[in-house]
């Protein structure tokens, strides 16, 4: 991976290397749209969760929160919210 | 800025709920936004390494090292974003099982993951607005998703391809 970085550094100096990068880019967004989409089949399930994608796409792309922020803030509410119920003490 | 590499890429690991895919963004914001290690040109270039050579995508960190500060960030990086796991996973083992089974880790990662894909989507608005400079762009997009979550074509052939077609409109 650092040979291809040195490689690339070399590369993106090229003018054809413009258009090359905007079609890499366009394929890595399908790439990352396909991820997104199975990551919220799985972790979207109820309101709660849905407000939480909601909440992090606005805090994130709007107000530019921090991301490593937006995503301890989400696993505290769901610390609070979205944690399975505690053993009772006759389920021991 | 070396160490600066180590720490965040090691909280970015932390934070990787749901495996390497889902870090993504958080490496976008973190390396393109929050401290502007690398454009969003090179984290593109980066994502598409990672999915092009062998192992885990988060590989990425080894490549925005790199660019951000040579050889040594590079491996500040790579070590940040490998480290905490393989030392979870080979000195804390038992532990580990233990802590994911704990009802409070399972809760934080099932409000994590729901923020993981709004941030996803924050990076792929940006991918889109860099990218579609021109009508092929979004259909390469379309076709790249549509192959991704259809077919088993390897990732490097759907980069391949959009490359491709970069290279013949020439914008």
């Amino acid at each position: 991976m650092t040979l291809l970085a040195a490689l690339y550094g070399v590369a993106s100096e090229l003018p054809a290397v413009g258009p090359a990068a905007n079609g890499l880019t366009a394929s890595v967004l399908g790439l990352l749209l396909s991820a997104a989409y199975r990551l919220g089949r799985a972790n979207i399930e109820r309101p709660l969760t849905m407000t939480l994608t909601l909440l992090a796409f606005a805090a994130g792309g709007i107000f530019d929160v921090s991301a490593a922020l937006i995503v301890v803030a989400s696993g505290l509410v769901g610390i609070l919210c979205l944690a399975p119920a505690a053993p009772k003490e006759g389920d021991r | 800025m070396t160490w600066e590499l180590f720490w965040r890429f090691a909280v970015v690991s932390l934070l990787a709920f749901g495996g390497g895919q889902a870090a993504i963004p958080l490496v976008e914001r973190i390396a393109v936004h929050e401290t502007r290690w690398v454009g969003p040109e090179d984290f593109s270039a980066a994502v598409a390494f990672g999915y092009v050579t062998p192992g885990p995508v988060l590989i990425t960190a080894t490549f925005i090292g790199y660019r951000a500060a040579g050889p040594l960030g590079a491996l500040a990086a790579t070590l940040g974003v490998f480290l905490m796991p393989w030392f979870l996973a080979a000195a804390a083992a038992r532990l580990l099982k233990r802590l994911l089974h704990h009802r409070w880790l399972q809760g934080f990662g099932r409000g994590a993951g729901p923020a993981v894909v709004g941030l996803l989507g924050v990076t792929a608005l940006g991918l889109a607005r860099q990218s579609f400079v021109h009508w092929a762009y979004p259909v390469v997009a379309v076709l790249a998703l549509i192959l991704a979550f259809r077919t088993k074509i390897h990732p490097v052939f759907i980069l391949m391809g959009g490359t491709l077609v970069g290279v013949a409109f020439g914008k």
